[in-house]
Protein backbone atom coordinates (compact mmCIF):
# COMPACT_ATOMS: atom_id res chain seq x y z
CA UNK A 1 0.00 0.00 0.00
CA UNK A 2 1.36 3.37 -0.94
CA UNK A 3 1.54 6.44 1.20
CA UNK A 4 -1.77 8.22 1.71
CA UNK A 5 -2.12 11.31 -0.42
CA UNK A 6 -3.91 14.55 0.15
CA UNK A 7 -6.47 15.51 -2.41
CA UNK A 8 -5.74 19.16 -3.31
CA UNK A 9 -9.05 19.49 -5.07
CA UNK A 10 -10.72 21.19 -2.14
CA UNK A 11 -8.13 23.94 -1.68
CA UNK A 12 -9.17 27.39 -2.81
CA UNK A 13 -7.03 29.48 -5.12
CA UNK A 14 -6.07 31.72 -2.19
CA UNK A 15 -5.05 28.74 -0.07
CA UNK A 16 -2.97 27.29 -2.90
CA UNK A 17 -1.28 30.64 -3.41
CA UNK A 18 -0.53 30.99 0.30
CA UNK A 19 0.97 27.50 0.34
CA UNK A 20 3.17 28.34 -2.63
CA UNK A 21 4.43 31.55 -1.03
CA UNK A 22 5.08 29.83 2.30
CA UNK A 23 7.20 27.29 0.45
CA UNK A 24 9.41 29.87 -1.24
CA UNK A 25 9.27 32.90 1.06
CA UNK A 26 12.57 32.25 2.86
CA UNK A 27 14.54 31.99 -0.40
CA UNK A 28 12.90 35.11 -1.80
CA UNK A 29 13.46 37.05 1.40
CA UNK A 30 17.12 36.05 1.59
CA UNK A 31 17.74 37.20 -1.99
CA UNK A 32 15.81 40.42 -1.39
CA UNK A 33 17.71 41.16 1.81
CA UNK A 34 21.07 40.58 0.18
CA UNK A 35 20.16 43.00 -2.57
CA UNK A 36 18.60 45.73 -0.47
CA UNK A 37 20.54 45.28 2.80
CA UNK A 38 17.35 46.27 4.60
CA UNK A 39 14.76 44.06 6.31
CA UNK A 40 11.95 46.50 5.56
CA UNK A 41 12.89 46.92 1.90
CA UNK A 42 13.34 43.18 1.52
CA UNK A 43 9.83 42.52 2.83
CA UNK A 44 8.41 45.17 0.47
CA UNK A 45 10.23 43.67 -2.49
CA UNK A 46 8.93 40.17 -1.79
CA UNK A 47 5.42 41.59 -1.48
CA UNK A 48 5.77 43.08 -4.96
CA UNK A 49 6.76 39.66 -6.26
CA UNK A 50 3.69 38.14 -4.63
CA UNK A 51 1.43 40.74 -6.23
CA UNK A 52 2.72 39.67 -9.62
CA UNK A 53 2.69 35.98 -8.82
CA UNK A 54 -0.91 35.67 -7.69
CA UNK A 55 -2.47 36.15 -11.14
CA UNK A 56 -0.08 33.44 -12.37
CA UNK A 57 -0.94 30.85 -9.73
CA UNK A 58 -2.30 28.33 -12.21
CA UNK A 59 0.80 28.49 -14.40
CA UNK A 60 3.17 28.57 -11.43
CA UNK A 61 1.68 25.35 -10.09
CA UNK A 62 2.41 23.68 -13.39
CA UNK A 63 6.06 24.73 -13.40
CA UNK A 64 8.64 22.24 -12.21
CA UNK A 65 10.61 25.05 -10.55
CA UNK A 66 8.38 28.01 -9.70
CA UNK A 67 11.23 29.31 -7.56
CA UNK A 68 13.16 30.24 -10.70
CA UNK A 69 10.25 32.27 -12.02
CA UNK A 70 9.73 33.98 -8.67
CA UNK A 71 13.43 34.85 -8.38
CA UNK A 72 13.55 36.22 -11.92
CA UNK A 73 10.63 38.50 -11.13
CA UNK A 74 12.30 39.59 -7.89
CA UNK A 75 15.61 40.43 -9.57
CA UNK A 76 13.97 42.39 -12.36
CA UNK A 77 11.70 44.24 -9.96
CA UNK A 78 14.68 45.15 -7.83
CA UNK A 79 16.57 46.56 -10.80
CA UNK A 80 13.55 48.46 -12.05
CA UNK A 81 12.47 49.88 -8.70
CA UNK A 82 16.03 50.80 -7.79
CA UNK A 83 16.58 52.59 -11.10
CA UNK A 84 13.43 54.60 -10.59
CA UNK A 85 14.54 55.50 -7.08
CA UNK A 86 18.00 56.48 -8.25
CA UNK A 87 16.61 58.67 -11.00
CA UNK A 88 14.48 60.52 -8.48
CA UNK A 89 16.64 60.68 -5.40
CA UNK A 90 20.25 59.77 -5.80
CA UNK A 91 23.14 61.23 -7.69
CA UNK A 92 25.63 58.47 -8.31
CA UNK A 93 29.06 59.53 -7.22
CA UNK A 94 31.71 59.75 -9.85
CA UNK A 95 34.59 57.29 -10.03
CA UNK A 96 37.10 60.07 -9.50
CA UNK A 97 35.04 62.09 -7.08
CA UNK A 98 36.35 62.48 -3.60
CA UNK A 99 34.50 60.02 -1.43
CA UNK A 100 33.47 61.41 1.90
CA UNK A 101 31.26 59.29 4.08
CA UNK A 102 28.05 60.92 5.30
CA UNK A 103 27.75 58.42 8.10
CA UNK A 104 28.72 59.30 11.66
CA UNK A 105 32.09 58.17 12.86
CA UNK A 106 32.04 54.51 13.71
CA UNK A 107 32.69 53.80 17.32
CA UNK A 108 35.78 51.98 18.49
CA UNK A 109 34.73 48.46 17.80
CA UNK A 110 36.09 45.21 16.53
CA UNK A 111 37.80 45.29 13.17
CA UNK A 112 35.28 42.85 11.77
CA UNK A 113 32.35 45.09 12.61
CA UNK A 114 34.16 48.02 11.05
CA UNK A 115 34.76 46.01 7.89
CA UNK A 116 31.07 45.25 7.67
CA UNK A 117 30.20 48.90 8.17
CA UNK A 118 32.55 49.85 5.34
CA UNK A 119 31.00 47.28 3.05
CA UNK A 120 27.47 48.44 3.86
CA UNK A 121 28.48 52.03 3.21
CA UNK A 122 30.14 51.25 -0.11
CA UNK A 123 27.25 48.98 -1.12
CA UNK A 124 24.84 51.89 -1.06
CA UNK A 125 26.81 53.60 -3.82
CA UNK A 126 26.49 50.73 -6.28
CA UNK A 127 23.73 50.84 -8.83
CA UNK A 128 21.02 48.18 -9.04
CA UNK A 129 22.62 46.09 -11.74
CA UNK A 130 26.00 46.09 -10.02
CA UNK A 131 24.39 44.87 -6.80
CA UNK A 132 22.41 42.25 -8.64
CA UNK A 133 25.41 40.76 -10.44
CA UNK A 134 27.57 40.75 -7.31
CA UNK A 135 24.87 39.07 -5.23
CA UNK A 136 23.99 36.50 -7.89
CA UNK A 137 27.57 35.51 -8.67
CA UNK A 138 29.67 36.18 -5.59
CA UNK A 139 27.13 35.67 -2.81
CA UNK A 140 24.45 33.30 -4.10
CA UNK A 141 26.97 31.41 -6.22
CA UNK A 142 25.05 31.28 -9.49
CA UNK A 143 27.08 30.36 -12.58
CA UNK A 144 27.37 32.74 -15.52
CA UNK A 145 25.01 30.50 -17.50
CA UNK A 146 22.42 30.63 -14.73
CA UNK A 147 22.73 34.40 -14.47
CA UNK A 148 22.22 34.59 -18.22
CA UNK A 149 18.89 32.82 -17.80
CA UNK A 150 17.91 34.95 -14.81
CA UNK A 151 18.77 38.32 -16.32
CA UNK A 152 18.60 37.88 -20.07
CA UNK A 153 22.08 39.38 -20.41
CA UNK A 154 24.70 37.76 -22.62
CA UNK A 155 27.51 35.87 -20.89
CA UNK A 156 30.22 38.23 -22.14
CA UNK A 157 28.21 41.20 -20.94
CA UNK A 158 27.77 39.61 -17.53
CA UNK A 159 31.52 38.97 -17.23
CA UNK A 160 32.53 42.50 -18.10
CA UNK A 161 29.82 44.16 -16.00
CA UNK A 162 30.59 41.91 -13.05
CA UNK A 163 34.23 42.90 -13.25
CA UNK A 164 33.35 46.57 -13.43
CA UNK A 165 31.05 46.14 -10.42
CA UNK A 166 33.89 44.53 -8.45
CA UNK A 167 36.32 47.27 -9.41
CA UNK A 168 33.79 49.90 -8.40
CA UNK A 169 33.09 48.27 -5.04
CA UNK A 170 36.80 47.72 -4.40
CA UNK A 171 37.60 51.37 -5.03
CA UNK A 172 34.74 52.54 -2.85
CA UNK A 173 36.00 50.30 -0.06
CA UNK A 174 39.52 51.63 -0.42
CA UNK A 175 38.35 55.24 -0.19
CA UNK A 176 36.05 54.41 2.68
CA UNK A 177 38.91 52.72 4.49
CA UNK A 178 41.08 55.79 4.01
CA UNK A 179 38.26 58.04 5.24
CA UNK A 180 37.59 55.99 8.38
CA UNK A 181 41.32 55.68 9.11
CA UNK A 182 41.54 59.45 8.97
CA UNK A 183 38.58 59.77 11.31
CA UNK A 184 40.14 57.29 13.71
CA UNK A 185 43.47 59.09 13.68
CA UNK A 186 43.33 62.64 12.27
CA UNK A 187 47.11 62.83 12.24
CA UNK A 188 47.17 59.95 9.76
CA UNK A 189 49.85 58.15 11.70
CA UNK B 1 45.75 37.28 -19.22
CA UNK B 2 42.56 39.30 -19.09
CA UNK B 3 41.53 41.04 -15.87
CA UNK B 4 38.30 39.03 -15.50
CA UNK B 5 40.20 35.76 -15.86
CA UNK B 6 42.93 36.77 -13.43
CA UNK B 7 40.45 37.73 -10.71
CA UNK B 8 38.37 34.60 -11.26
CA UNK B 9 41.48 32.40 -11.10
CA UNK B 10 42.45 33.85 -7.74
CA UNK B 11 38.84 33.86 -6.47
CA UNK B 12 38.39 30.18 -7.22
CA UNK B 13 41.94 29.07 -6.49
CA UNK B 14 42.10 25.32 -6.09
CA UNK B 15 38.88 24.63 -7.94
CA UNK B 16 39.98 25.40 -11.50
CA UNK B 17 42.43 22.77 -12.69
CA UNK B 18 44.89 24.12 -15.20
CA UNK B 19 44.37 27.75 -14.28
CA UNK B 20 47.65 29.56 -13.88
CA UNK B 21 47.67 31.07 -10.44
CA UNK B 22 51.18 32.42 -10.93
CA UNK B 23 50.17 34.27 -14.10
CA UNK B 24 47.09 35.62 -12.36
CA UNK B 25 49.13 36.84 -9.40
CA UNK B 26 51.67 38.52 -11.68
CA UNK B 27 48.87 40.23 -13.59
CA UNK B 28 47.05 41.50 -10.52
CA UNK B 29 50.24 42.77 -8.87
CA UNK B 30 50.53 45.34 -11.67
CA UNK B 31 46.84 46.05 -12.22
CA UNK B 32 45.00 48.47 -9.95
CA UNK B 33 41.60 47.43 -11.36
CA UNK B 34 42.24 43.81 -10.41
CA UNK B 35 43.47 44.78 -6.96
CA UNK B 36 40.22 46.68 -6.42
CA UNK B 37 38.19 43.75 -7.78
CA UNK B 38 39.90 41.35 -5.39
CA UNK B 39 39.12 43.69 -2.51
CA UNK B 40 35.48 43.48 -3.56
CA UNK B 41 35.63 39.70 -3.81
CA UNK B 42 36.82 39.55 -0.23
CA UNK B 43 34.01 41.90 0.84
CA UNK B 44 31.43 39.74 -0.89
CA UNK B 45 32.74 36.72 1.03
CA UNK B 46 31.94 38.63 4.21
CA UNK B 47 28.37 39.24 3.02
CA UNK B 48 28.01 35.64 1.85
CA UNK B 49 29.04 34.24 5.21
CA UNK B 50 26.81 36.43 7.33
CA UNK B 51 23.47 34.94 8.42
CA UNK B 52 20.36 36.36 6.80
CA UNK B 53 18.04 37.96 9.34
CA UNK B 54 14.91 36.00 10.04
CA UNK B 55 11.94 37.70 8.45
CA UNK B 56 9.47 39.45 10.69
CA UNK B 57 6.48 37.74 12.24
CA UNK B 58 3.48 37.87 9.94
CA UNK B 59 5.57 38.71 6.87
CA UNK B 60 4.19 35.83 4.81
CA UNK B 61 0.62 36.67 5.75
CA UNK B 62 1.17 40.32 4.85
CA UNK B 63 2.61 39.36 1.47
CA UNK B 64 -0.26 37.02 0.67
CA UNK B 65 -2.88 39.53 1.84
CA UNK B 66 -1.39 42.28 -0.29
CA UNK B 67 -1.27 40.04 -3.34
CA UNK B 68 -4.89 39.03 -2.91
CA UNK B 69 -5.97 42.61 -2.38
CA UNK B 70 -4.06 43.99 -5.34
CA UNK B 71 -4.18 41.39 -8.01
CA UNK B 72 -7.80 40.86 -9.12
CA UNK B 73 -7.86 44.15 -10.98
CA UNK B 74 -4.72 43.20 -12.87
CA UNK B 75 -5.83 39.67 -13.42
CA UNK B 76 -8.68 40.54 -15.71
CA UNK B 77 -6.99 43.34 -17.53
CA UNK B 78 -7.32 41.91 -21.00
CA UNK B 79 -7.94 44.93 -23.17
CA UNK B 80 -4.61 44.62 -24.85
CA UNK B 81 -5.11 42.44 -27.89
CA UNK B 82 -8.49 40.89 -27.44
CA UNK B 83 -9.61 42.25 -30.78
CA UNK B 84 -7.26 39.91 -32.54
CA UNK B 85 -8.36 36.94 -30.52
CA UNK B 86 -12.09 37.51 -30.90
CA UNK B 87 -12.11 36.19 -34.43
CA UNK B 88 -11.07 32.82 -33.13
CA UNK B 89 -13.61 32.25 -30.43
CA UNK B 90 -14.04 28.67 -31.47
CA UNK B 91 -10.36 27.87 -31.57
CA UNK B 92 -9.08 25.14 -29.32
CA UNK B 93 -6.92 26.48 -26.50
CA UNK B 94 -3.54 24.89 -26.15
CA UNK B 95 -1.54 25.11 -22.98
CA UNK B 96 1.15 27.59 -23.87
CA UNK B 97 1.52 30.71 -21.82
CA UNK B 98 4.64 32.80 -21.61
CA UNK B 99 5.18 35.85 -19.48
CA UNK B 100 7.82 38.47 -20.06
CA UNK B 101 8.61 41.56 -18.09
CA UNK B 102 8.95 44.64 -20.27
CA UNK B 103 11.98 45.89 -18.40
CA UNK B 104 15.09 45.07 -20.26
CA UNK B 105 17.04 46.77 -22.95
CA UNK B 106 16.93 45.79 -26.57
CA UNK B 107 19.63 43.19 -26.21
CA UNK B 108 17.56 40.84 -24.07
CA UNK B 109 17.09 37.31 -25.36
CA UNK B 110 13.66 36.16 -26.55
CA UNK B 111 11.42 34.43 -24.08
CA UNK B 112 11.46 30.85 -25.34
CA UNK B 113 8.08 29.20 -25.14
CA UNK B 114 8.06 25.41 -24.97
CA UNK B 115 7.08 23.84 -28.29
CA UNK B 116 3.34 23.64 -28.76
CA UNK B 117 1.51 21.06 -30.84
CA UNK B 118 -1.26 22.42 -32.99
CA UNK B 119 -3.73 20.38 -34.99
CA UNK B 120 -3.05 20.66 -38.70
CA UNK B 121 -5.29 23.25 -40.37
CA UNK B 122 -7.23 23.89 -37.17
CA UNK B 123 -7.00 27.15 -35.19
CA UNK B 124 -5.44 26.87 -31.75
CA UNK B 125 -5.11 29.71 -29.24
CA UNK B 126 -1.72 30.58 -27.77
CA UNK B 127 -1.39 33.29 -25.15
CA UNK B 128 1.62 35.43 -24.35
CA UNK B 129 1.62 38.08 -21.67
CA UNK B 130 3.69 41.18 -21.07
CA UNK B 131 4.04 42.39 -17.51
CA UNK B 132 4.55 46.12 -17.68
CA UNK B 133 5.75 48.06 -14.62
CA UNK B 134 3.77 51.12 -15.69
CA UNK B 135 1.19 52.27 -18.20
CA UNK B 136 2.82 52.71 -21.62
CA UNK B 137 1.06 54.51 -24.44
CA UNK B 138 1.68 53.58 -28.07
CA UNK B 139 3.70 50.44 -27.64
CA UNK B 140 4.60 48.79 -30.94
CA UNK B 141 3.57 45.19 -31.51
CA UNK B 142 4.99 43.02 -34.28
CA UNK B 143 3.98 39.44 -35.04
CA UNK B 144 6.12 37.55 -37.55
CA UNK B 145 5.09 34.16 -38.93
CA UNK B 146 7.78 31.77 -40.10
CA UNK B 147 7.32 28.51 -42.00
CA UNK B 148 4.01 26.69 -42.11
CA UNK B 149 2.07 28.82 -39.64
CA UNK B 150 -0.71 31.35 -40.18
CA UNK B 151 -2.97 33.44 -38.01
CA UNK B 152 -6.63 32.54 -38.37
CA UNK B 153 -8.34 35.33 -40.26
CA UNK B 154 -5.05 36.74 -41.56
CA UNK B 155 -4.23 34.18 -44.24
CA UNK B 156 -1.18 34.99 -46.38
CA UNK B 157 -0.01 37.79 -44.05
CA UNK B 158 3.48 36.94 -42.79
CA UNK B 159 3.84 39.99 -40.59
CA UNK B 160 1.42 42.18 -38.66
CA UNK B 161 2.30 45.45 -36.92
CA UNK B 162 0.17 47.75 -34.83
CA UNK B 163 0.29 50.19 -31.93
CA UNK B 164 -1.49 49.75 -28.66
CA UNK B 165 -1.45 50.99 -25.08
CA UNK B 166 -0.08 48.72 -22.37
CA UNK B 167 -1.72 48.90 -18.99
CA UNK B 168 0.30 48.60 -15.80
CA UNK B 169 0.43 44.94 -14.92
CA UNK B 170 -0.35 41.98 -17.09
CA UNK B 171 -1.36 42.49 -20.71
CA UNK B 172 -2.32 39.41 -22.63
CA UNK B 173 -2.27 38.57 -26.30
CA UNK B 174 -4.09 35.49 -27.54
CA UNK B 175 -3.06 34.42 -31.03
CA UNK B 176 -5.26 32.06 -33.09
CA UNK B 177 -2.50 30.13 -34.82
CA UNK B 178 -3.03 27.59 -37.58
CA UNK B 179 -0.41 25.05 -38.61
CA UNK B 180 -0.71 24.83 -42.37
CA UNK B 181 2.24 22.56 -43.07
CA UNK B 182 3.35 19.26 -41.58
CA UNK B 183 6.67 20.76 -40.51
CA UNK B 184 5.01 23.52 -38.50
CA UNK B 185 6.82 26.80 -38.02
CA UNK B 186 7.57 29.63 -35.64
CA UNK B 187 5.73 32.66 -34.35
CA UNK B 188 7.74 35.64 -33.15
CA UNK B 189 6.00 38.31 -31.08
CA UNK B 190 7.85 41.51 -30.34
CA UNK B 191 6.61 44.32 -28.10
CA UNK B 192 8.60 47.56 -28.13
CA UNK B 193 8.25 50.79 -26.23
CA UNK B 194 11.14 53.25 -26.47
CA UNK B 195 14.28 51.41 -25.41
CA UNK B 196 12.33 48.58 -23.86
CA UNK B 197 11.62 45.44 -25.79
CA UNK B 198 10.37 41.96 -25.10
CA UNK B 199 10.41 39.19 -27.68
CA UNK B 200 8.65 35.83 -27.55
CA UNK B 201 9.57 32.96 -29.84
CA UNK B 202 7.13 30.11 -30.19
CA UNK B 203 7.87 26.83 -31.99
CA UNK B 204 4.71 25.30 -33.45
CA UNK B 205 4.63 21.63 -34.35
CA UNK B 206 1.80 20.34 -36.50
CA UNK B 207 0.01 17.17 -35.52
CA UNK B 208 -2.52 15.31 -37.64
CA UNK B 209 -5.97 14.80 -36.15
CA UNK B 210 -8.58 12.09 -36.59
Amino acid sequence: MGKPTVDPGGASEQERFAALIRQHYQVLYRAAYRLTRSAVDAEDLVQEVCVRAYPRIDELERLEQPRGWLLRVLFRLFVDLRRRYERKNVRAIDEDEEFVSSEPSPPEEAERALDRWRIEDAWRHLNAEQRLLLVLHDVEGYSLAEIQVLTGLKEGTIKSRLHRARVRLGRLLQRDQAATSFVADPRGS
Amino acid sequence: MRCEEAVETIRTVGSRPGASLRAAMEHTSDCSDCQAALRAVEAMRTLRDEPTPIFADGAIERAVDRALATSPAQRYRRGFWTGLASGAALAATIAALAVGLLLWDNGSAPVAIPEVRAALNMPSNVTVAVDSPERLANAEVRVELRGGVELDGYASQRELRWSTDLEQGVNQLTLPIVAIGVHGGQVLVEVTHGQKRRTFLLDVRAVATG
